[in-house]
This record gives structure tokens, C-alpha cells and sequence, in this order.
């Protein structure tokens, strides 16, 4: 158990203020790449800004991005889409607005998947039926 | 292999004695999350409450659930669970749960609704949140309250 418990603790320490849980904010236009499991991306705008997800490489990856300080609205582009009708933008208006996602192997490929996020939280589409459900 | 063990290791983290279960402080008490992903499940014997402490980083999920439903469970959600600042919720049913994750907003660090027992009731501070568990489907909302 010693182990179990160092790894939750590990996990919980990975988010302090230094911590490899926390992904820095690329910036304006600037892509955003998970490359550990479980990473937050703490976003501040000044603006009307842009970011790019990543398209994940592996399922099972959890992540999640978050507007931090609302300068302005953040667009967020997520590389190959987020649901099943694919779309890929979604708009975070307010500070506290946040989505978490989970990677999916579809196929070959590799896709993110909403698995929660700010209710009401707008998410505009690339397709017209766009009911973002979690698919 | 350490990915295979850390996989391991977090699936018997959740064993019956296992770390990622946060013991249920008891009536009137608070439940302090302090490692990643701990499930705190809850016994009640006649209507209790239960405070969930702010947490102190961003990006942690927790969940609360209730266990043995003896009464209705209030929770009240340090700093606030959406943009409204509601702190509290209640559980009806044994099988309510909410999950949350830490976010950073500014200077300071707060839950935020994750996922939640479909039939949850929310009861709020302010009057307008009765959140159902499905995300809003429609596309053409500015966000408004969480």
C-alpha cells in the first residue's frame, strides 16, 4: 500500500505551484500540448485570445484547460475535434470557464472527448447540429 | 515498468484501506482533500451536513458521495462550486455524488462542478442554479451562470 498511498500523494503534489501538473500558458495563438497525465492549463488573456489543443497521441490521457484571468475571451481550437459531430471551438468567456477532457482512440486515430465542464459553458460549432454532448 | 506500477498503485489506492479513500469526518465536520482523486463517501444517520474545504492548488479531482443514506446530506463547498459562488448541495439518495476539480481563478483556488449524480439536488445560494447533470446542449448561449 505504501506505494498506492506515494502515488496519490505524488499525484496531489504535482500541482503545487512548480508542480509538472500545471502547463504553462503558451499565449496568445500559442498551442497547448498535454504531455503528462492529468495536466491543468491555467490560461490568462489581456485580450480576445486564441489557444490550440493538441491533438492527444494516446487514450486515457485526462486534461484540462481553464480561463484563469478573463481579459478577454479565449477561443480554444481543438484539434480534431471534441465530439462525435467534430466540432472543435469552444469559447470561454468568463474567468472560472473551464473544460476537462479525456483522450479516445477512434479508429486510428487519437481524439480528445469532453468529459466535463463550466455549465452553460458556450461552446460554438464548426457543424450545425452541434449538441456538445460528452461523446 | 514504473508506468504499469503508478497504474497499479492508484487502482489499490482504492482498495478498502487504501489512501484515495478520504474517511468520512462525521456529522457537523470537514472534509479536507489532500492527495489526488480521494473519494469521500458518506454515512449519514438522520440529516447532516458536511464542508468541503477550499482546496490549495489547481487541477485536483475529488469526489463526494453518499454512501448510506440515513438523512439528507448538505454539503457546503468552501469558496463556492460555480460562478455564482452556490455552496451548497444536497444529497437526497444513497448514490448522489459530486465530482469536483480545482480550478486557479486570480489569486485564489476553488472547486468546480465536474460530474454529478443526474437526479442531484443543488440547492443554492443564489436562486437561479438548479444544474441538471447533462451539460447545456445548446450551441448559441453566452456562458452563463455554471
Amino acid at each position: 500500500m505504501a506505494g498506492a498511498h506515494r502515488n496519490l500523494n505524488d499525484m496531489y503534489r504535482a500541482f503545487e505551484t512548480t508542480g509538472p501538473g500545471k502547463i504553462p500558458d503558451p499565449g496568445n495563438a500559442g498551442t497547448i500540448e498535454f504531455k503528462l497525465w492529468g495536466q491543468v492549463c491555467s490560461v490568462v488573456t489581456t485580450t480576445t485570445e486564441t489557444r490550440t489543443l493538441a491533438q492527444p497521441d494516446r487514450p486515457g490521457i485526462v486534461g484540462t484547460v481553464a480561463l484563469d484571468t478573463d481579459g478577454g475571451d479565449l477561443t480554444l481550437t481543438v484539434t480534431g475535434g471534441f465530439n462525435q459531430p467534430g466540432n472543435t471551438t469552444i469559447t470561454m468567456a468568463d474567468a472560472g470557464d473551464f473544460v476537462t477532457f479525456v483522450s479516445v482512440k477512434i479508429g486510428t486515430s487519437y481524439v480528445w472527448r469532453e468529459l466535463g465542464k463550466k455549465r452553460a459553458l458556450a461552446v460554438p460549432s464548426t457543424s450545425p447540429s452541434s449538441s456538445p454532448s460528452a461523446t | 515498468m514504473s508506468a504499469h506500477r503508478t497504474l497499479k498503485d492508484m487502482y489499490r489506492a482504492f482498495e478498502a484501506t487504501g489512501p484515495g479513500r478520504l474517511q468520512d469526518p462525521g456529522s457537523g465536520e470537514t472534509i479536507t482533500v489532500d492527495m489526488y482523486g480521494q473519494i469521500c463517501s458518506v454515512v449519514t444517520t438522520t440529516a447532516e451536513a458536511r464542508t468541503l474545504a477550499q482546496p490549495d492548488r489547481p487541477g485536483v479531482i475529488a469526489t463526494v458521495c453518499l454512501d448510506t443514506d440515513g438523512g439528507d446530506l448538505t454539503l457546503t463547498v468552501t469558496g463556492g462550486y460555480n460562478r455564482d459562488a452556490d455552496t451548497v448541495i444536497t444529497f437526497a439518495n444513497a448514490g448522489d455524488f459530486v465530482t469536483f476539480i480545482s480550478l486557479k481563478i486570480g489569486t485564489s483556488y476553488y472547486w468546480r462542478l465536474l460530474a454529478n449524480a443526474e437526479e442531484l439536488v443543488i440547492s443554492s445560494a443564489s436562486p437561479s442554479s438548479t444544474p441538471s447533470a447533462s451539460p447545456s446542449a445548446s450551441p448559441s448561449s453566452s456562458p452563463s451562470a455554471t
